[in-house]
Formats: C-alpha cells, sequence, structure tokens
C-alpha cells in the first residue's frame, strides 16, 4: 500500500482529483470475488491493476477510475485465464478446478446452448440490435439510424437483451446472480 | 428485496451498454463511478454482466443467429432458418440458377426432324464401324476430377451434364458416343445430367451402379463402403449386389453392407452441402465428421470412436468447422479442443 500512498500525492500534485486508491482496490476485489475466483487470486490482480493504473494516472487523466479498474482486471483475468489453460493443458479439466470461475461457465457449451436457446425466443429486432453492438461492434447511433431507432430506444434493447440472457441463465442454473448458490 | 435486486440488475445492464461505448464522456464516466460506489451490490453485479457480455460463448451464439439469419434474407432476424418450411424457402431462391440448360438440351435433340435423325444416325454408325481405330481416340473423353480438402469444383462433361465436386473428392468420367459413365473413388458429388433419350449415364460407386436419363442427383461415398444417393429431379436407378432400386425425386437410400435405409420427402432441387448446410436425420456422428472432414483444414477425430454413434437431428452449417462443433458439442454433451493439426472430440 505504500506505493499507493506516494501516487496520492503525485495525482495530486499533477492536478487531478485525488484518487482514493484503497477503495478502488476494495473495489476491485469485490468485483473480482464477484467473478468468483479465489480470493488469493483476486487479490493478486487488483494488485496489478491498481499499479497499472498508477502509472496510466501519472500521465493522463482518467475519465473513469472504476471503468479502467475494470477493463484492466478483465484483460488480467483473460491473461490468466489462458495461463492457466497452458499449464495444465492435458489434464483433465474437472480434476484441476472443481469450483470453475464464472468466466469459465459462461464460456461454456452448456452457457453456448442457453445464450442460442434465448437469443431465439428474442424479439428479433432486439436480437438483431444485439447482435449489431456487441458483435459487429457499431455504435448505437449508427445501430439507431440504420434500423429507425432513437439513441434512447437502441440503448433500451441492449439492455433487455443483457436481462434476457442473465435471466435465461439464472432459469439454466448458470446464474450469474445466484451468489449464494453452491456450484455443482 | 428482490425486487431490489432486480433495479440493481437493469442497471447494471444500463451501464454494461454505456461503458462498452467507443468514448464516454466525463459526465457519464462520473456518474458510472458514483454508481459503482454507492453500492457494493453494484460493483458484484457490474462484474457478472461484464463477464456475461465479455463471454465469448455469447459471440459464438450471435455469430451463429446472424449467419442463419443472412441466410434467409426476406425475413431478416424473424426465423431461424431451421424447419424444414425455412429450408424450402432457402431452397427456392436457388432454384432459378440451376436445371435450366439440361432441358434445353434435350429440347433441341427432339426438335430435329425423325428422317435426319435416322440418316445422321446411320451415317455416324457406318463411320465409327469404318474409322474406329483412328477415331477412338478423338471420340472417347476421359478425364479424372479432384478436389482437395476444403476446395469444391463444378465440371461441364463433354455432354453438357454438370458435376459439383464437395471437398476431397475424386471421379474419373468417360464419355463416348455410346456410353456416359462416371467413377467416384471416393467423395461426394452433385450430379446435374443432361437429358438424353439413347444414351444412359452411369455412376459407380463402389461396388453399386446408378443408372439415369436426365435428373439431378447427389452421391456420397463414406467409411466402410457405405454410400448414400439422394435424387433432386427425375429418376435414378440404384443396382447394388444383384439387388435394384427406383428412387423417384424427393427420396433417397443409404447403403453400408448389408443394411439398406430409404429417405421420403427431401425437399429443394440440390443437396444441403452445396450451400454449406448438413440436414441431418438421426444421423450417426461419425457421417457428420465425415462431411466436415471434406471441409475442415483441420481434421476432426474422435477421442473414442464409440462416440460416432451418437445420433443427431437437425439442420447444421458445416461451413464454419467451430461453430458447427460447439453446436454438436451442446447436443450430445462433448468438448473439442485442439490438439496439434487436429481437432478432438471428447466426452
Amino acid at each position: 500500500m505504500e506505493r499507493c500512498c506516494d501516487v496520492i500525492g503525485g495525482g495530486a500534485a499533477a492536478g487531478h482529483p485525488v484518487v482514493d486508491w484503497q477503495g478502488t482496490h476494495a473495489a476491485l476485489v469485490r468485483y473480482l470475488l464477484a467473478r468468483r475466483v479465489t480470493k488469493d487470486l483476486a487479490e493478486d490482480i487488483a494488485q496489478e491493476t491498481i499499479a497499472r493504473l498508477v502509472v496510466i494516472s501519472r500521465s493522463q487523466a482518467i475519465a473513469s477510475v472504476f471503468a479502467l479498474a475494470f477493463r484492466i482486471a478483465n484483460n488480467l483475468l483473460v491473461d490468466q485465464a489462458r495461463l492457466h489453460s497452458r499449464s495444465t493443458a492435458g489434464l483433465d479439466e474437472d480434476m484441476v478446478c472443481d469450483a470453475p470461475s464464472l468466466d469459465r461457465v459462461l464460456d461454456s457449451q452448456k452457457a453456448f446452448e442457453v445464450f442460442q436457446r434465448c437469443l431465439n425466443r428474442m424479439p428479433p429486432l432486439r436480437r438483431e440490435v444485439l447482435v449489431r453492438r456487441r458483435l459487429q461492434h457499431q455504435s448505437c447511433r449508427s445501430i439507431g439510424e440504420e434500423l429507425s431507432l432513437s439513441d434512447k430506444a437502441v440503448e433500451k434493447h441492449i439492455s433487455r437483451a443483457l436481462d434476457d440472457l442473465r435471466r435465461g441463465m439464472t432459469r439454466a442454473g448458470l446464474d450469474p446472480a445466484g451468489w449464494n448458490q453452491q456450484w455443482y | 428485496m428482490v425486487l431490489r435486486q432486480a433495479d440493481i440488475e437493469q442497471h447494471a445492464a444500463y451501464w454494461i451498454e454505456r461503458m462498452h461505448g467507443p468514448a464516454v464522456d466525463s459526465e457519464t464516466a462520473a456518474r458510472f463511478d458514483q454508481w459503482i460506489g454507492a453500492d457494493p451490490r453494484h460493483i458484484e453485479s457490474f462484474s457478472r454482466l461484464s463477464a456475461l457480455w465479455n463471454a465469448g460463448a455469447l459471440s459464438r451464439a450471435l455469430a451463429t443467429c446472424c449467419a442463419r439469419n443472412d441466410n434467409n434474407p426476406s425475413e431478416a432476424g424473424a426465423v431461424f432458418p431451421r424447419t424444414r418450411k425455412d429450408l424450402r424457402a432457402a431452397l427456392t431462391a436457388l432454384r432459378r440458377t440451376s436445371a435450366g440448360r439440361p432441358r434445353v438440351l434435350a429440347r433441341r435433340v427432339s426438335r430435329a426432324p425423325a428422317a435426319t435423325m435416322t440418316a445422321a444416325g446411320i451415317a455416324a454408325v457406318v463411320a465409327l464401324i469404318f474409322c474406329f481405330p483412328l477415331l477412338r481416340g478423338a471420340l472417347v473423353q476421359e478425364a479424372v476430377y479432384s478436389t482437395r480438402t476444403g476446395q469444391e469444383r463444378i465440371v461441364t462433361l463433354p455432354d453438357g451434364s454438370s458435376v459439383h465436386l464437395g471437398g476431397a473428392t475424386r471421379l474419373f468420367a468417360r464419355i463416348t458416343p455410346w456410353s456416359r459413365s462416371v467413377s467416384m473413388k471416393q467423395g461426394m458429388a452433385f450430379f446435374d445430367i443432361a437429358h438424353e433419350r439413347l444414351r444412359s449415364f452411369e455412376v459407380h460407386a463402389n461396388a453399386s451402379q446408378i443408372r439415369v436419363l436426365g435428373t439431378a442427383f447427389d452421391v456420397e461415398l463414406l467409411a466402410r463402403n457405405a454410400q448414400q444417393v439422394r435424387v433432386y429431379r427425375g429418376l435414378v436407378q440404384v443396382e447394388d449386389g444383384g439387388n435394384s432400386w427406383h428412387l423417384p425425386r424427393g427420396s433417397g437410400l443409404f447403403l453400408s453392407g448389408t443394411l439398406l435405409q430409404r429417405r421420403d420427402g427431401l425437399e429443394g432441387d440440390r443437396p444441403d452441402w452445396l450451400d454449406g448446410w448438413y440436414d441431418a436425420h438421426d444421423t450417426p456422428l461419425s457421417s457428420i465428421l465425415e462431411r466436415l472432414n471434406r471441409i475442415s483444414p483441420q481434421q476432426v477425430v474422435l477421442a473414442q470412436p464409440g462416440l460416432g454413434e451418437l445420433r443427431l437431428s437437425g439442420r447444421l452449417r458445416v461451413s464454419d468447422p467451430h461453430e458447427l462443433l460447439d453446436i454438436i458439442c451442446a447436443a450430445e454433451g462433448l468438448r473439442w479442443q485442439r490438439n496439434g493439426s487436429r481437432i478432438v472430440l471428447s466426452r
């Protein structure tokens, strides 16, 4: 944490608002634990994320500290998962990990099946908006223009679609909201 | 309390949308930080939805539904062309493109006055008898056509018939003034045969002969001497081991050793694979993989041979091997992984 204290001073001196690194660290750990990674890993990734954030904050103003922190943490999680899958290649997955992280559950065949089912049931327009936004990375504005929808309507479609997917996961027992639930 | 949680999830969904945009203005960013800082549950909810939004399985599911919709642009996004009805709709659109030429050829032949035909016929026969040794080379046209894995090829034979070769296919064609024949060595091919009243067209596949006058049909050679014939136009006669079957349009035959399966109710006027699909009807996984392996640059193998007996039904898109494997795995509780240059499918 000493390093963090340095940074708070640095940030203030550079004219940026003082960042509550400790609070950010706590938020990161919570963010990572919600993905059901182990406590150790959550701590490690949170620490590494803060270190990177600190470097960035020295050279530029960060619009949203949390947004950036979460994004960095996401990337580190992906890297970590890759490393993990390499080091355990050839071993039976179930033997290595008895409580898979949320990211692994959401990348499974079962999840794929659930997503497909949800997409099938979704109103066609909502599905179309989701495909363009998530798969083709189209901006809300261009989606709106092409489908004759307002920006607000596009946003609404996406958050509804996300809600549909989340509910689908809940119904299938792959519930992201079920943090108290026992897996397997 | 339950309602409260639902509210949080909804807000989180809103923020996922906003924060995954390309540019976030400072006002929105500040509001996001404020929302995150307001309640620890906001962090958790945002975290889980973020995982959902970024899930690889979601990309794959979206890619699947997207591709299917593309296949049926008239109903953009409205219906997934999975059912027979949709298959028919997709094929109707293609109907115009095929089967024009053979009919034109047939008409041209029948329009010639009968007397001229006869005279020409006699002259030809006489000429043949005298000049046979000389002409043989000029009259007999032989060629080998083949494709590599993942490659397709359409060839027009000297008689005007067209043959569409699927991946990893090899056949030998021999066209003479008195006969037309093709020997299939491996793979699959769709034949659109120019109609001729006198000169039949024969396909030799494994031990069986398929004899036609003017039709459209496809033949697929499978492992262990199994094969499948399906008819899209006209009438096909299949002979195998002293037995003979007449297959009218819309029917098919699956032969494997002593096992024989008739299929009826085929729709459309060309095979599923020309458009990158596989219509499985209680089809063994091993047959589907054989088809896939004609296309896929990475050969797909089974970790346990017994898995090949699993049966699948439905409309599968073979043109995207990874997607197909995802669907097979989802349906059968299997998983696939790359292993060097191969893909291994296991339980």
